[in-house]
């Protein structure tokens, strides 16, 4: 591994492909109290492939970091309720499987871990491990698994976001301390990813590495920070630095903490700025009032690669206010099922300034949109997930969306799906 | 592909298609709009003489869309205007309208819509009717170029260029090239060969038509110097400069190359992530 001596090195990247989007409505760089929120959810977009089995019932009374679903196949994986209060309803598809539960948040409520002693057990009881994301694959790790290094993303690049040394900031001890317990995971190095100039410096001497990165877009994506670590596909761990705070909130307090900081944002936001909220918050609750007038589109996640819904996703730091889409040409044809796949790809040169990873763009669109993917795998899609490929979905005049079919050909390589 | 999908499939649904700021429709409109100043140099320099060539290809080329997209159940599409401009740019009315229509089709029918369309086969339909006129009707003379065609094209591909719809290292590796072997081999050529005849049109709206050539930054440089090379063996040696009949097959061939091309590029790619991996 490039990690062996830790003195001589300089982690600092420089990236020279990507693309800044340019959107207007940047938050402002400041921290308000959100507004009330009546609901919070879990959803089947947060369980990340995971199966679940509900521990609760409709009705049923639920603290803050009570364990309301288990992983079917490893039931140490919990995911717990992100606000107190009572489960208003666990929705269920047609098949039965699990689409949504919904807390409606009363009291203050919270679960105290103070009985837990192990690192690894606290994290699995609390629910913080599902802030993990394992690398390849992008999904939450399994209880026993070991990684080769934990990525701390203390960088945010995509359009709109926060500036995590702001939020950082505030509460720098948590930070430490988070990073601590990572450290004592004993999981490989912690390597705290951050911008060039930034003013974090957590002070733990030679326990966590700092890398440095600047650049357009991907150059805060974990993705990206992985390539130009050398990790390639090896088994490495990601967790955001809100995640991280969590976890130093968890270690200091013994319970979890109630809020989260969201950048609100985007065109159609009235007051871009950052906001204190829960975990899964109901997006109606958290942008009542938000949005200009006209037809709005409201994305948890960025611009780039956020998704449309009812709750604010788990591991999402922002929540996008964008101009509903116009009815063009482009997407009359997509109401014919199956016929928007007939909009040509263009192989232009404007792809192979996007991706900082050494992957032929062009090559793996095709790849992914002819459902090849064997071929994709070889051209490096084991390094990616949905967010690194957003950047190409954006600007291909195809329409199609390469994060799915990205999700598609990785499924294959866990051998999920033939 | 179409069985249902299992569970895991749900999440990391991005907002591409919400939101996407490119759409085809963009792009093919502002190909129109860059070829709209040489086509306008042309009109002048004929004036009525080309209505019957343009009206010619106008039917071929639509009715053949119409008869595809009927069958096909898929709709209408606007990218075949700028064939048709192209393809009467080129041709002029030098050529037969009978001919033409039998070349068009050709064009329409086996360079584009066998493959599904434009953007889903490998070769430009307007070179591939302008070479079966080169090597079907020999006897056909393609007009000569007005007057500050090669000037009019200019500004169309700063456009496509700062969309980057034009690659600059095609063009690059072409026009290096070709001006380098035209200095070795052809002493005939006038210092201003590249402004000479219909060449910088071509150029610019066939051999960099990113539908129709490599895919790679590697490949599009490889592309390129195919091209030029054989632009080069194809023109005869007392020439004064590049014709139509030298270009309009090199560059047919250098689109046929191009997904082998590419073919290499990415086995190359493949073959240095699988050493530093593993």
């Amino acid at each position: 591994m490039r990690f062996a001596n830790s003195r001589e090195r300089s982690l600092n990247f420089k990236i020279a492909k990507g693309l800044d989007v340019a959107l207007a409505g940047a938050p402002r760089q400041a921290i308000f109290q959100g507004p009330e929120i009546a609901s919070v959810a879990l959803t089947r977009a947060d369980l990340r492939g995971a199966e679940p089995d509900v521990l609760v019932q409709e009705g049923e009374r639920v603290a803050l970091g009570q364990p309301v679903c288990v992983d079917r196949h490893d039931r140490k994986i919990a995911f717990v309720a992100p606000a107190a209060g009572w489960v208003r309803q666990i929705e269920k598809s047609r098949r039965r499987s699990f689409q949504k539960l919904e807390i409606a948040c009363e009291g203050l409520d919270a679960v105290s871990f103070e009985t837990v002693s192990d690192v690894f057990d606290t994290l699995q009881q609390s629910g913080l491990w599902t802030t993990f994301t394992a690398r390849p694959f992008g999904k939450i790790p399994r209880s026993d698994d070991t990684a080769e290094a934990i990525l701390v993303t203390a960088i945010d690049t995509d359009p709109l976001a926060a500036d995590p040394c702001v939020i950082i900031e505030e509460v720098q001890h948590d930070f430490e301390m988070g990073l601590e317990a990572l450290a004592s995971l004993k999981c490989g190095t912690v390597i705290v990813c951050q911008g060039r100039g930034d003013s974090i410096k957590p002070n733990l001497g030679n326990k966590v590495e700092i890398a440095t990165f600047s650049g357009p877009h991907p150059a805060g994506l974990p993705g990206t920070h992985l390539d130009c670590l050398g990790f390639g596909h090896r088994n490495i761990w990601q967790i955001g630095y809100q995640d991280v705070l969590a976890i130093g909130y968890l270690m200091r307090e013994r319970r979890l903490p109630r809020e989260r900081i969201v950048a609100l944002g985007g065109p159609m936001a009235r007051n871009p700025r950052l906001v204190r909220t829960l975990r899964g918050a109901s997006l109606e609750d958290l942008t009542r009032g938000e949005a200009k007038d006209g037809a709005c589109t409201i994305l948890s996640g960025s611009a780039l690669s956020g998704r449309p819904g009812m709750h604010l996703g788990w591991l999402d730091r922002q929540v996008s206010l964008l101009q509903a889409p116009e009815r063009t040409a482009q997407h009359a044809y997509a109401q014919y099922e199956g016929l928007s796949r007939l909009i040509p790809l263009t192989p232009s040169e404007a792809f192979d300034r996007l991706l900082p990873q050494n992957i032929l763009p062009v090559p793996l669109m095709r790849a992914l949109a002819s459902g090849n993917w064997d071929m994709a795998l070889k051209l490096g899609a084991l390094t990616l997930v949905e967010e690194d490929v957003a950047l190409l979905g954006a600007l291909c005049t195809s329409g199609m969306d390469y994060g799915k079919l990205l999700r598609r050909a990785l499924d294959s390589a866990e051998g999920i799906a033939a | 592909m179409n069985r249902r999908l299992p569970y895991s499939y749900d999440y990391g649904l991005s907002s591409a298609c919400i939101w996407a700021f490119n759409s085809y429709d963009r792009l093919v409109w502002i190909t129109l709009a860059c070829i709209a100043p040489p086509f306008a140099v042309t009109v002048l320099h004929y004036g009525m003489g080309l209505a019957p060539i343009l009206f010619v290809s106008l039917v071929t080329v639509v009715v053949w869309q119409g008869v595809f997209a009927e069958v096909r159940k898929r709709p209408q599409r606007r990218d075949v205007l700028v064939a048709v401009v192209a393809f009467v740019i080129i041709a002029g009315p030098g050529i037969s309208l009978w001919h033409s229509l039998i070349a068009l089709s050709f064009g329409v029918v086996l360079g584009d819509h066998v493959f599904g369309g434009r953007g889903f086969g490998f070769l430009n339909l307007v070179v591939v009717a302008l070479a079966f006129v080169i090597f079907a009707f020999p006897t056909d003379s393609f007009s000569d170029a007005p007057e500050g065609l090669a000037l009019a094209s200019i500004p169309g591909a700063v456009v496509l260029l700062l969309v980057r719809a034009l690659s600059w290292r095609l063009l690059a590796g072409f026009l290096v090239t070709l001006s380098g072997l035209g200095y070795l081999l052809h002493s005939g050529f006038g210092s201003d060969w590249l402004w000479h005849g219909k060449l910088l049109f071509i150029v610019v709206f066939l051999l960099c038509d990113p539908m129709s050539s490599a895919s790679t930054n590697a490949g599009r440089w490889a592309n390129g110097a195919v091209a030029g090379i054989l632009a080069i063996v194809f023109t005869p040696p007392a020439a004064s400069g590049i014709e139509v009949e030298a270009v309009v097959p090199a560059i047919l061939l250098g689109s046929l190359f191009a997904p082998l091309i590419d073919r290499i590029v990415i086995s190359v790619n493949i073959a240095a992530r699988a050493f530093r991996h593993g």
